[in-house]
């Protein structure tokens, strides 16, 4: 008789294998111990040069590499990065020159686009053009995952703050949107919002990366001022359409794989 | 990273329970705490990891607080022009240099209100902030900027006689990044709101809820 091999339960006098036993015992230890191939081994992690202490970097705040005041803490297994405004002075007289100030209340804000001037250009504009710190990050990546979050203090009121009596009905014109880039692509969105109102917004966003010399993460805006939908229709104060950023954070962690 | 083996049965012993049962005792041991326990020594750090859950009931409130109970600023001059605290979290986390630590904070704002707003002056102040501080060594240190909100939300911002233009059941999330120099012992993660004008606004809050992720490695 020809041996017999079999991974099934053993009948009577039949012959066996030690296989057999160590089967299911074998599938959990496989299981508790992970069955590791490349795709689940550290890519970079368990390298000699890692294991070292925590270090601190400065990274480009600036698209154009003019400053690198943001922060990068290099750890074994992941990376993070921050820059941040910190306007924290409560001295700025709003309605100056032709209010009844002074009164003094948090800016003068970081950047202020008015529909009435050139400096509001269509479409989506970089907040880094006209902000220092907290609107732009380039960093060295590790092959993993970036994942981080964009905090945008942001006013958009459509009269002059000397106007009254007025209630405002948006309809679908005055919009603002805050965008994050990464690598020119969008990543993170907070929709269209309706103006009238001042708030601090955060937007979380989650990127896969491959290790790269550099990927640039961006905090962007748009705006719609068209005056459709208002009421009472003849309001004739609105003087312009004014959007306001006061202080910027945004931080990025990339998570090594 | 936590692991199990049995070993093989020695030749001609007799096969007991206890060995039999040594496999996933090792795999109980390995997972429960009692040999190699799974923590925030030796696991990655992210918003949420078994730290958070190894409490028997509940949420590990070293890392995690919420506080239900109402909070109400305003409509009081005292709080016209400065930080006043209205979160403290009394916590016990040491932050070595070149280490971080991320708070993440998300009141609920149920209610924000006015009152005498007809003045110019009055409504153009009626914005409020919030601010995270950390304390160390017994004194409170901003560990964010300061980010602002206004009371009334509607039209020109700054008018309006129905309570529809307040701000209503709204979280306000707040991330502040604290990455130290020197080694850093914090004893409470505040929230502070500052008012422009704390006399004709208020605002009521809610379920205060703030974490914190220690990256370390």
């Amino acid at each position: 008789m020809s041996k017999t091999y079999a991974k099934s339960t053993i009948e009577a006098r039949d012959f066996t294998t030690s296989l057999v036993y160590n089967n299911e015992a074998s599938g959990a230890l496989a299981e508790f111990n992970g069955n590791l191939g490349q795709d689940q081994l550290p890519y970079e992690v368990l390298e000699k040069e890692n294991f070292v202490a925590n270090s601190r970097i400065s990274v480009d705040s600036q698209p154009d590499g003019s400053a690198s005041n943001g922060i990068g803490i290099i750890m074994p297994t992941q990376a993070i990065y921050k820059a941040a405004s910190n306007l924290n002075t409560f001295t700025w007289d709003r309605l100056s020159p032709s209010g009844s100030g002074p009164v003094a209340v948090l800016g003068p804000p970081l950047a202020a686009y008015t529909s009435t001037t050139s400096a509001w250009t269509s479409g989506i504009n970089s907040l880094s053009d006209d902000i220092a710190l907290g609107t732009f990050l380039r960093f060295t990546t590790k092959e993993g995952v970036v994942r981080g979050t964009a905090t945008v203090d942001v006013e958009y009121f459509f009269v002059s703050s000397e106007a009254t009596g007025f209630t405002g009905n948006f309809g679908a014109g005055w919009r603002w949107q805050i965008y994050v880039f990464v690598n020119d692509e969008m990543v993170s969105t907070t929709g269209p919002q309706p103006a009238g109102r001042r708030r601090t917004v955060q937007l979380p966003f989650t990127i896969p990366v491959s290790s790269n010399d550099a990927i640039n993460i961006d905090v962007r805006w748009s705006a719609t001022f068209d005056g459709a939908g208002l009421t009472p229709s003849q309001i004739i104060q609105v003087d312009e359409a004014t959007i306001r950023f006061y202080n910027c954070q945004l931080f990025a962690r990339n998570q090594y794989r | 990273m936590s692991q199990t083996k049995y070993t093989y049965q020695n030749i001609r012993a007799t096969i007991t329970a206890a060995g039999l049962n040594s496999l996933y005792e090792n795999v109980e041991n390995m997972t429960d705490g009692t040999d190699g326990r799974i923590d925030d020594e030796n696991c990655r750090t992210e918003a949420f990891n078994r730290n958070h859950f190894k409490q028997d009931e509940g949420p590990n409130e070293a890392d995690d607080f919420v506080s239900v109970d109402q909070v109400v600023l305003g409509y009081n001059a005292a709080f016209t022009g400065v930080f006043t605290t209205f979160w403290t979290w009394n916590t016990s986390v040491t932050v070595g240099a070149n280490e971080v630590l991320r708070v993440q904070f998300n009141p609920l704002v149920t209610l924000t209100e006015r009152q005498n707003t007809a003045s110019v002056v009055v409504r153009a102040n009626s914005a409020f902030y919030v601010q995270l501080y950390a304390t160390v060594g017994g004194v409170d240190q901003a560990i964010c900027a300061p980010f602002g909100y206004n009371s009334i939300q509607a039209g020109d911002g700054n008018t309006g006689s129905i309570q529809s233009k307040t701000l209503f059941y709204e979280r306000l999330p707040l991330t502040a990044i604290f990455m130290p120099t020197v080694t850093t012992a914090i004893t409470a993660i505040k929230a502070k709101m500052y008012f422009d004008d704390g006399s004709n606004f208020r605002t009521t809050m809610q379920f205060l809820y703030g974490m914190y992720v220690h990256h370390k490695y």
